[in-house]
């Protein structure tokens, strides 16, 4: 075998095991169409009986089939959290890729909404049991988780109350149409108070990002300047490269910051930062990176290559804390 | 019953899948497994019922999925896509589970529409870029983190081959198998799957020469 054979078929087999053996996502079995006349006539012949009696058994099989989809009407009307989120290849894929980010991207510490059939996917994906708030018919609502999986089941249920009374902010959103996923933010004191709360923070980092962004210890392009100046990162992220501009000796590098969730509400910062620089500087920035404490302590953090030059990935997880700027508050003020 | 009768297909494609099939029982690579470990429902033959059928399909679905997972991932480098193949090949052996003749058939069904999706998902793909002038997707920064250096420029460059010079490598250096299965399963002569092989790898070199 030449060496390159042996570096392909290192390259497929460390593909291959990327796929973890227990990250199986779980079947989903579509409705199983019989044909009317073969139900009829075939179970007929076979038992050996009349072609009466094969008419019989066709006319009894269509009430049976409008019985049974009257029933499911009603009771997918008086149960929707039972309903799948909805049917085919694309359905799936969506419902995958959204479970793979909600167990990549969202804290451990988050309780995230959903229902059934959503809750059965995002366990596929790792999430254990105990972090997961089932929504059915009727239980208790969303409030006391702080992540909201929005499927066409959930949106249905809870119609215009989603967005008016529970969760207002989208942290990412899959797919279109009937199958579209939203990954939504709880607002636990309400949509208004989000809102205002929001828009301070917006205005906190922007004064501090600001800057940041001029700080002689900040390299950054561009557009990464743009968007510090504009507030747009996520504070955790900024007070992060602040104290490695202020603590450490070597210049911070910004190669570019990420948003880790499509289709992001207006005002969701982003979350993740690349870093440039030597293999000495980055080992130091990622020590102090990861020797940062609670909410400041990054969810992922590597070295690794990436356009012919070695970065640091740095990412905190979803969602974004809110206030984080606000100043200390004494009592009797 | 013939296999084209099962499958609603036309005689070419079954007999296409068929091969692909008995290549598959044929070789022995645990990854992608033999299908005689499954243990289904019943043994002798096959339960007939939508319950009956949902159980043994997920017992089937439980034992060989992540391989058939992992074999997809190689071929389209997107594991969602491989996800979705691997579910939609189980979604039509269900649709088809009472034409079965045996539980070998679906074994057999199951591994041949996990090729045949990924060949549809590859022309998909090419179509789609050919028309929106698309380049393949940049890597993300997850996937960077995710990947080895050296793997991931083998895997570009494998992804930018010509879909059949890719299968021919899949086939030859994931399952290993000889070129005489190997051309049973692409349908084409033995010379070819040489010829094919040979030109991928030719590309190859050239392309990790020219990246490093």
């Amino acid at each position: 075998m030449t060496p390159l054979e042996d570096k392909v078929r290192r390259a497929f087999q460390d593909k291959a095991d990327q796929v973890p053996a227990g990250a199986m996502p779980p079947l989903r079995l579509p409705a199983r169409r019989r044909r009317f006349l073969s139900l009829a006539y075939g179970g007929g012949q076979r038992m050996g009986a009349s072609a009466r009696r094969g008419w019989l058994a066709a006319a009894a099989s269509a009430v049976l089939v409008v019985t049974v989809i009257a029933g499911a009407v009603a009771v997918s009307r008086v149960m929707p959290g039972s309903q799948r989120p909805g049917h085919g290849p694309g359905a799936v894929a969506t419902s995958n890729q959204a479970a793979a980010w909600v167990a990549a991207q969202v804290s451990r510490s988050a309780v995230v909404s959903c229902n059934p059939v959503m809750c059965q996917t995002l366990q596929a994906y790792g999430l254990p049991a105990s972090d997961l708030l089932v929504l059915r018919p009727g239980g208790t609502g969303p409030q006391k988780s702080q992540v909201l999986v929005a499927t066409a089941t959930v949106r249905r249920e809870f119609g215009g109350r989603l967005t008016a009374a529970y969760a207002p902010a989208v942290i990412a959103s899959f797919g279109s149409g009937s199958t579209r996923i939203d990954i939504r933010q709880i607002a636990p004191e309400g949509p208004a108070a989000y809102r205002s709360a929001l828009r301070v923070d917006v205005e906190q980092r922007k004064t501090i990002e600001s800057t940041l962004a001029n700080s002689l210890q900040i390299v950054a392009p561009p557009r990464a300047r743009r968007q510090l100046i504009a507030g747009q990162v996520d504070a955790r992220l900024a007070t992060l490269a602040e104290g490695m501009a202020t603590e450490l000796p070597m210049p911070v590098d910004i190669v570019a910051f990420g948003d880790m969730g499509p289709g992001v509400s207006p005002g969701v910062p982003l979350r993740s930062v690349t870093l440039a620089g030597d293999t000495a500087d980055l080992r130091s920035l990622l020590t102090f990176a990861r020797s940062q404490k609670g909410s400041y302590l990054p969810a992922h953090t590597e070295i690794t290559r990436s356009g012919g030059r070695s970065v640091l990935v740095i990412q905190f997880d979803a969602p974004s804390p809110l206030g984080l700027f606000d100043p200390p508050r004494h009592k009797g003020t | 019953m013939t296999l084209a009768a099962w499958t609603g297909e036309s005689h070419d494609a079954v007999k296409h899948q068929y091969a692909v099939s008995r290549v598959f029982v044929s070789v022995d690579v645990d990854d992608v497994g033999t299908g005689t470990a499954v243990d289904l429902p019943e043994a002798a033959g096959l339960e007939r019922g939508a319950g009956g059928a949902e159980a043994a399909v997920e017992a089937l679905y439980r034992a060989s999925a992540v391989s058939l997972i992992r074999l997809a991932y190689v071929m389209l480098d997107d594991l969602p896509s491989a996800e979705d193949v691997v579910q939609e090949a189980f979604c039509g052996l269900y649709r088809r589970w009472d034409r079965l003749k045996d539980t070998d058939g679906a074994m057999f069904y199951v591994r041949a529409s996990v090729l045949n999706g990924c060949r549809s998902v590859l022309r998909r793909r090419a179509v789609r870029r050919r028309f929106s002038a698309d380049q393949p997707p940049a890597v993300s920064a997850e996937e960077v983190v995710l990947s080895g250096e050296e793997r991931d420029e083998v895997i570009r460059a494998v992804g930018r081959l010509p879909h059949r010079q890719r299968e021919a490598l899949v086939l030859r250096f994931y399952l290993d198998l000889p070129d005489e299965q190997i051309a049973r399963v692409m349908g084409i002569r033995q010379g070819t799957v040489r010829s094919t092989a040979h030109r991928a790898l030719e590309a190859l070199s050239r392309a990790l020469k020219e990246t490093s």
